[in-house]
């Protein structure tokens, strides 16, 4: 059996008197794609800011490789996050920067490597996502597609272990969004890389997904398999799998359309 | 009773925030000088190339309007002084009315409010926009610390150039003085100089000095910590940025009375 490589354990955020998370837990296997799924404001992306150290959780725990990611120290944690790689919805590029220095960032502030072996590898890993040539360009000068593609490039500049994804093809147009869907995959394969990726598109569920994590008002639902979810025949998740509209927005259609 | 315990409860909540600010503040202050002083002796060292290109935006750059403003400066003073002096036949004191108060208090004070406009602002501007776009996110999930890879080196140009420039301000304001006394007042040039070296005295230059290093301090913190604490996108740019420029200046001001007061003071 796989070793278990990311945990969340009895996660609960609060904003307030809000509750976001409500006692998640999640176990990541190494090697498998697990696709955390729900609708907007289910929590999705906070459990993932926890889940890469961006925030601290105030009660549970994320366990890295069995360590608890907020009890580590600053030199501790520097070494977890050289092992993760994290594409942002936005890309989160630099703006300030070129592309390949966007790239070249984490290598030039990790390792003792020489600017000519930096500068080789920055253009491997943008050539491994299509944009050879485009290392000198800014990040304002380039496609939204090109953006998610150079994030991802700077994701992998220290070749992670894990890839965290956070909407990978969220804003992009279908023929753009399957490409990155698919360079994901392409590079799961290629360095049996953990990935766990955060979606509420199912387009790219199918081709990502291993194991589907459903949430649903800050708990995690079922985790499984696709057909595995969709055999539990449970509400929320038929609803979501069949793109069925809430009945508070059916009722608002109805009072639009009276 | 309803209203009373509403003031009061308004003035506990605002109290509790003021004190939670200060002391982030205190904590960004700390961490940026465990960054410069104690880090580079762990193996992590600065970041001298975007120290050097901040040193350029903050210090360079600013010359020509810093010299100019210092320059009309010093040219107001003197004619002040000699407007007011010339009842007495007492003209020749314009060249110590302009040295002394140019460099006690003229020249750290505007220096440290104009940079606090100029570069104040755009460290909250950048700070808070790469907060929205979650650039400050990605360092972090690539293991940099946001404070010694932004922070560090503005703070560290800042406290290089807002005296640097303080010092540069000083001869132009003095410079302002002497040229419209040389143009209006019956006065030799060497008189004039002679009396600005005998007016002034190492302490005045020693306290222009320590000014503009608090100065500087308290500019590159608040513009940090209003970029760090930017709420919402563009619009919550713009807030921070102004709420950075009205806070440093009002500290540089607060602070200005105490040192003046510690150094100055007559009682």
């Amino acid at each position: 059996m796989a070793e278990t490589i990311v945990e969340v354990k009895d996660l609960v955020v609060r904003y307030g008197t809000r509750t976001v998370l409500n006692g998640v837990n999640l176990a990541v296997k190494k090697g498998e794609s697990l696709a955390i799924l729900g609708k907007s404001g289910c929590g999705k992306s906070t459990l993932l800011r926890h889940m890469i150290g961006l925030s601290k959780p105030k009660s549970g725990q994320i366990l890295i490789r069995g360590k608890d990611i907020s009890e580590m120290d600053e030199d501790e944690k520097i070494e977890v996050l050289k092992k993760m790689g994290m594409l942002f919805q936005s890309a989160a590029l630099f703006n300030s920067m070129t592309i390949g220095d966007n790239v070249a960032l984490p290598l030039r502030e990790h390792t003792e490597l020489e600017e000519s072996t930096i500068k080789i590898m920055t253009n491997m890993k943008l050539d491994m996502v299509g944009l050879s040539g485009f290392d000198g360009f800014r990040p304002s000068e380039i496609s939204g597609g090109m953006k998610k593609r150079a994030g991802l490039a700077r994701a992998l500049a220290m070749d992670p272990e894990i890839l965290f994804c956070d909407e990978p093809s969220a804003g992009l147009d279908p023929v753009v969004a399957a490409g990155i869907d698919k360079l994901i995959l392409s590079l799961k394969k290629a360095f049996k890389m953990t990935i766990v990726a955060v979606t509420h598109e199912m387009a790219s569920v199918k081709i990502i997904a291993d194991r589907i994590a459903m949430m649903h008002e800050g708990k995690i639902l079922a985790i499984g398999s696709m057909e595995e979810l969709r055999g539990m025949g449970h509400p929320v998740i038929e609803q979501f799998f069949n793109r069925e509209p809430d009945d508070e927005e059916i009722d608002r259609q109805r009072y639009l359309m009276a | 009773m309803e209203y009373v315990t509403k003031f009061f409860g308004r003035i506990g909540h605002v109290t509790l925030e003021f004190l939670a600010q200060v002391g982030r503040i205190a904590d960004l202050t700390w961490q940026t000088a465990y960054w410069i002083a104690v880090a580079p002796f762990k193996g992590k060292g600065l970041r001298w190339k975007s120290t050097v290109e901040q040193m350029v935006r903050i210090g360079y750059e600013s010359i020509p309007i810093v010299c100019l403003i210092a320059f009309f400066v010093g040219l107001i003073i003197a004619m002040q002084s000699a407007y007011q002096l010339q009842q007495f036949g007492a003209t020749i004191y314009v060249a110590d009315m302009t040295a002394v108060s140019i460099t006690r208090e003229l020249s750290p004070l505007l220096t440290a409010i104009v940079i606090s406009g100029r570069s104040g602002s755009a460290i909250t501007a950048e700070i808070g926009t790469m907060k929205v776009s979650e650039e400050i996110d990605a360092l972090q999930t690539m293991g940099i610390n946001p404070i010694q890879f932004l922070v560090v080196p503005k703070t560290l140009a800042m406290l290089v150039m807002l005296p640097t420039l303080t010092i540069m301000t000083n001869f132009v304001g003095i410079f302002g003085g002497y040229l419209i006394s040389m143009a209006t007042l019956d006065l030799t040039s060497a008189r004039y100089i002679m009396q600005t070296m005998n007016a002034l005295q190492f302490g005045d230059l020693a306290g222009s000095l320590v000014k503009s290093f608090f100065f500087a301090l308290i500019i590159s913190k608040i513009g940090a910590y209003e970029g760090f604490n930017v709420v919402g996108g563009a619009e919550g740019v713009g807030k921070s940025t102004t709420r950075s420029v009205v806070s440093s200046i009002f500290l540089i001001i607060v602070a200005d009375v105490f040192f003046t007061a510690l150094f100055f003071s007559t009682f």
